[in-house]
């Protein structure tokens, strides 16, 4: 626990979160997490999606208060009110879905809330300019910062982020996952600016799920695993594989469990899809029983590829072959019809019709076969429901327990009872395993295996590399709205993946 | 809202065991639905502040007034239960009036005339319905504007003059009644809102309302078709406007540019003080039921006591605000 | 400076409306229309209506909207000539302070309450309308002090006095909002209310504010008003509140926040003036000046939600596309 490692980092802590819980309606999402900073430290902060991570943040931030337990900065005990309070005491976040401001200029959105005056008290454009322009030049941003944020990449709005994050004059910067967006030159450009932040004595917090990044750019590193802390630990003493095992609680196989299948004759045939500006020809084929990974960054065109085979993209040329017929979707009911159904990325806002009953949200895509005349036929409903609910084990009280009080796994599984209700021959998953506890990932994973076994065949989507490599019997790694290569899943290794999916290699 | 419900349903000495089964049950269900409340107490504000007020003449009186309100209620509560509002019903109700006046002038006789006026609602329905589902626009806003539209045609076919109705059996549609106590436009009011609420409740259709209304996109991502809905909602809509609008006008045997003016409003106040959401999603005809008999007692109530016609403006609008604000807070439960 | 005027003229592309219409009035009415006693009249005209669209567009670039702004109008002008035999100046301090009021609970409502903007400023126009309809008991009251009409009727030279007052209004809110914190804070509470409030910007203080601003306005409006005819009635302000939302949209504002500029929303009323005038040139009969007004009030919703649709899916083509 004590800094021996870094000889160079002063004793007391510039930020201490001590015992912090969180917790929501019916979750407890942080249980006593403790944390150190020190002055010109760099820590990692790991973990799962879910484990609690961006929670910790949005403490620090002033997002959230926190049910119990204390922050300290310099010694001193700090209720953090909002977010303008936690600015003000110089802790900045670099938010992950990057909060910025559309049709604000460049310039504006580096010094929102503290734009430059004029004698007369008035903003004065020009001064915010230049400074704009000065900062982003030390990110290696040559980008006109009069211009409207709105133009911007998403790369470059990442870039923007962190320049306003670096402009402020902060003690303690926190990174959630800066790098998601970014090519391998942008990385190194935020890492040179991490390390003269480090010189300058400022903390540095930096999430991400990639390990070499990790052992990179930072000295400490803090593991969270379901709202828990696991270990606090110097990085000179852990491995990939430890980190790895401290994040998940087990080994990687045990998580798995990938049995091989007997892969089929050809299910669903995507010839040359292309939606303007989005997906660029886009050309596979999904077999009987495969899981067929897609990876990807984030912007990388994955969750259009499943809304547009799904009928809820319109596309502007190509072809969807299914079982041999060709299918020429204008919505996802067409699709349904043909026997594809779609696990989205965001369960919650995409999936689910949270205040309705479990009951509710399995019946809901076969509705018509359930009734007679337009009247929905109750007892068969409720079979359906009782039915869904003892194969596919889900937790719930009763059928008619509202699905908002579930847990992420168990609502995930609704999600997919309701497509299973459909007999799909194809089944798209987007993220299925997105804000799931560990325990719950490994039997959504079992029960994905298990259709395969079946002969669904599976599109599976994840940002999540260890998830795509051990499930996929093949990976299409996608780079700007492209396939830039398609692996064997036993070959692929996070490397390879990562370096097609930056664009690195061709 | 349910779990507001709960808390106030749980006997305070715990439910392990509990003999007053049916009592609990009741205060669950009051709890969860406390325009019953609201309704028996101005019912018995009414009778202590009034000796007239509980006659079944002042009743029966009650029922018939709000039974054309009721009716365009019954439209409204179908559109908020996916999310959506119409504020052009106030002059569709003029129109389908003064179409059907003016169709009769013209030789139209009861039927044809009857049809042409809801035609009119149905078309203006249809007219918002296409507007909102196709530019997505705030629904609010776009029937703010089509009910101005509504009232410009009104005024142009009547050239601001009042307009009588020249078929005798077109009166009988407001005047008539059952048994020679009820009148048919109440029986039709109530029967709308069971008929209604049997379907929201049973069918696929009425269903698909409520997903949409609390989450479009994932009703659309398992298959529904939300536009067609959507547009059929709307001329739904229009058409019971329409419909009040033809009784309306076949109690008073005449019509004017804007004789169903400020029935927007209470629609709207009428289906949220029964306990339907403005945020979609949440409530029924049956509520709205309740909705439209607190309104119609409060304005007897207020007429009995010679309240005068502005000051009872502001109580309305203070009632709105307060029905709302109270929606909002069970939403977010 | 050419690429400045393109800009301009390309977030304006109002100005083009306008001068269509100015041409079309122009050949078809000919010197009825292009001459000074009509512009005089126009401008007259506008002068009241601008300060109500200032107004719309403070509310719509922080994300708002204000349904309530004609009802303060008719109430400020009650109060103007009601109170006016107690002290003219006292009398229009209350009118002010009314409105300030008014759009403090609208902004109390919408933030505090978290009712929809929308849903809170309907309710408080119905209340204000039913005050207004009880405090004048539905009767017009007449001025007492005739010197007041200066502000409203009065000319210094060439120049009717109201557009001076609203020139000086203009200025005032154009330094608001582009040129302060609490203007650029405005714009990002309403491009991204999570963003702004992440940046560390007081949403619920700001929104407040921006609603008192627009109940002040429109009592400034209802101020003039009043001055002008040297009475108040219980017609004015009915349809103004939706004119204004129409005026400050095709003036660049749009109902999903963050847009909108002060030379806009008086570009947008000078279009939809001139509209008015010309159709009463033509001889328009009122019924079908209606008609136009609703379409012109549906159009102009329709194409800003068509056109919030499709900047953003070009906002998303862009994130997608331009890297290489």
């Amino acid at each position: 626990m004590q800094a021996s490692n870094a000889g160079h980092l002063p004793d007391a802590p510039l930020l201490e979160m001590r015992s912090i819980s969180k917790s929501f309606p019916g979750v407890r999402a942080l249980h006593q997490v403790s944390l150190e900073l020190r002055a010109g430290e760099v820590r990692a902060l790991v973990g799962e999606n879910g484990a609690g991570k961006s929670t910790l943040i949005k403490i620090l931030a002033g997002v959230y208060q926190p049910t119990e337990g204390q922050i300290l900065l310099d010694g001193q005990p700090q209720l953090i009110r909002d977010p303008a309070h936690a600015l003000r005491l110089g802790i900045v976040p670099v938010h992950q879905e990057v909060n910025l401001e559309p049709y604000l200029s460049i310039a504006e959105n580096i010094f929102i809330g503290r734009q430059p005056r004029n004698r007369f008290g008035l903003i004065d454009f020009g001064q915010m300019n230049r400074e704009a322009a000065r900062w982003l030049a030390d990110l290696g941003v040559a980008t006109d910062p009069a211009l409207p944020l709105g133009m911007c990449s998403i790369a470059e709005r990442q870039m923007v982020a962190i320049a306003r994050a670096v402009s402020l004059d902060a003690r303690v910067v926190i990174f959630d996952e800066p790098t998601s967006s970014l090519t391998l030159r942008e990385t190194e450009r935020l890492f040179s600016v991490i390390r003269r932040l480090q010189a300058k004595k400022i903390a540095v917090l930096y999430i991400s799920h990639r390990m070499e990044e990790i052992f990179q750019i930072c000295d400490t590193l803090t593991v969270l695993r379901d709202g828990a802390l696991v270990a606090t630990q110097t990085l000179r003493t852990v491995t990939t594989d430890s980190v790895i095992r401290m994040m998940i609680g087990r080994d990687l196989q045990d998580l798995y469990q990938k049995q091989p299948t007997a892969v089929g004759p050809p299910v669903l045939e995507v010839k040359q899809l292309t939606v303007q500006g989005i997906l660029k020809d886009i050309s596979l084929t999904l077999h009987q029983g495969e899981i067929l990974g897609v990876a990807g960054l984030v912007g990388a065109g994955r969750t259009e590829l499943a809304r547009a085979i799904f009928g809820d993209l319109p596309y502007q040329k190509g072809e969807i072959w299914v079982e041999g017929r060709r299918i020429r979707p204008t919505c996802p009911d067409d699709c349904i019809a043909a026997g594809i159904g779609l696990v989205p990325e965001d369960r919650k806002e995409q999936g689910l019709v949270l205040p309705m009953p479990v009951k509710n949200n399995i019946s809901l895509a076969v509705l018509n076969k359930l009734s007679w005349l337009g009247v929905i036929r109750a007892r068969r409903e409720t079979e359906l429901a009782q039915d869904s609910v003892r194969r596919l084990a889900i937790k719930t009280p009763s059928i008619r327990q509202q699905v908002q009080y579930l847990s992420g796994g168990n609502q995930q599984r609704v999600v997919i009872a309701r497509w299973l209700a459909t007999h799909p021959k194809v089944l798209l998953v987007d993220e299925p395993t997105r804000g799931i506890d560990v325990g719950a990932k490994s039997e959504i994973y079992a029960l994905l295996n298990r259709l395969a076994s079946q002969g669904v065949a599976i599109l599976m989507i994840s940002s999540e590399l260890p998830e795509i490599l051990a499930m996929s019997d093949r990976i299409l790694v996608m780079y700007q709205g492209r396939i830039r290569a398609e692996l064997p899943g036993p070959q692929a290794t996070e490397e390879t993946i990562l370096r097609f999916a930056t664009g690195q290699a061709v | 809202m349910r779990k507001t419900a709960q808390s106030l349903a749980q006997p305070p000495g715990g439910a392990g065991f509990d003999p007053h089964g049916a009592l609990a049950e009741l205060r669950h269900f009051l709890a969860a639905n406390p325009a019953f409340i609201i309704l028996a107490g101005l019912m018995g504000l009414g009778a202590f502040l009034s000796p007239v007020f509980l006659t079944p003449q002042n009743l029966l009186n009650i029922l018939w007034t709000v039974s054309v309100l009721g009716i365009v209620a019954m439209g409204q509560t179908i559109l908020l239960l996916t999310g959506n509002f119409d504020m052009s019903v106030a002059y569709v109700v003029g129109l389908a009036g003064i179409v059907a006046v003016i169709s009769q002038l013209w030789g139209a006789g009861f039927g044809l005339s009857l049809l042409l006026g809801l035609l009119a609602g149905a078309l203006i329905g249809l007219l918002n319905g296409t507007l909102i589902v196709w530019t997505r626009a705030n629904a609010f806003l776009i029937t703010l504007g089509t009910s101005i539209l509504v009232y410009s045609v009104n005024l142009i076919l009547t050239q601001s003059k009042t307009w009588y109705a020249s078929v005798d059996s077109f009166l009988l549609l407001g005047r008539g009644k059952l048994f020679d106590s009820l009148h048919y436009s109440v029986i039709l009011f109530f029967l709308l809102g069971v008929v209604l609420e049997l379907m929201l409740r049973h069918t696929t259709f009425g269903r698909s309302l409520f997903v949409i209304g609390f989450n479009p996109r994932a009703g659309a991502l398992a298959g529904l078709r939300v536009a067609p809905i959507k547009l059929a909602t709307y001329v739904f809509c229009g058409t019971t406007a329409a419909l009040a609008g033809l009784i309306m006008t076949s109690r008073t045997g005449s019509t004017v540019a804007n004789a169903g003016v400020g029935m927007d409003f209470d629609s709207l106040i009428a289906a949220v003080l029964g306990g339907t959401s403005l945020f979609g999603g949440r409530g029924g005809t049956l509520r709205t039921i309740v909705g439209v008999l607190i309104l119609g007692v409060l304005n007897n109530l207020l007429v009995l006591l010679n309240v005068p016609y502005e000051a009872q403006q502001i109580a309305k609008g203070l009632v709105f605000l307060l029905v709302v604000w109270m929606d909002g807070f069970l939403q977010k439960r | 400076m050419l690429t400045k005027m393109r800009h301009f003229v390309l977030q304006h592309n109002v100005v083009f409306l306008l001068l269509l219409l100015i041409l079309c009035f122009g050949s078809t009415t000919g010197p009825l229309f292009l001459n000074e006693q009509n512009i005089h009249n126009i401008a007259r005209q506008i002068s009241f209506d601008i300060p109500l669209a200032l107004a719309l567009t403070i509310v719509l670039v922080a994300g708002g909207i204000d349904l309530s702004v004609g009802s303060v109008l008719s109430m400020a002008a009650a109060l103007t000539m009601g109170l006016q035999p107690l002290g003219t100046w006292f009398a229009v301090g209350v009118a002010l302070l009314f409105g300030a009021a008014v759009g403090l609970i609208n902004g109390l409502l919408v933030t505090k309450g978290r009712i929809v903007p929308f849903i809170a400023t309907l309710g408080t126009m119905t209340v204000v309308r039913g005050a207004m309809l009880t405090y004048t008991r539905q009767q017009p009251i007449p001025g007492s002090d005739p010197a007041f009409t200066f502000w409203g009727a009065g000319s210094l030279g060439p120049v009717p006095v109201p557009i001076l007052v609203v020139a000086l209004l203009c200025v005032g809110v154009h330094l608001l909002l582009t040129y302060t914190q609490f203007g650029r804070n405005l714009y990002a509470i309403g491009g991204n209310a999570d963003a702004a409030f992440l940046a560390g910007i007081q949403i619920e203080r700001n929104k407040v504010m921006a609603f008192v601003l627009s109940g002040l306005l429109a009592a400034v409006s209802g101020v003039l008003i009043a001055s002008r005819l040297n009475a108040s009635t219980v017609h004015i302000g009915l349809d103004s509140g939706l004119w204004a939302i129409a005026a400050a949209i095709i003036g660049g504002a749009s109902l999903t926040g963050g847009k909108g500029s002060t030379l806009g929303a008086v570009l947008g009323v000078v279009t939809l003036g001139v509209l008015v005038n010309g159709m009463n040139l033509l001889g328009v009969h009122t019924y079908y000046q209606i008609g136009v007004r609703a379409v012109i009030l549906i159009a102009v919703v329709a194409v800003d939600a068509l056109s919030a649709a499709n900047l953003r899916k070009k906002l998303v083509m862009q994130s997608y596309g331009n890297r290489e």
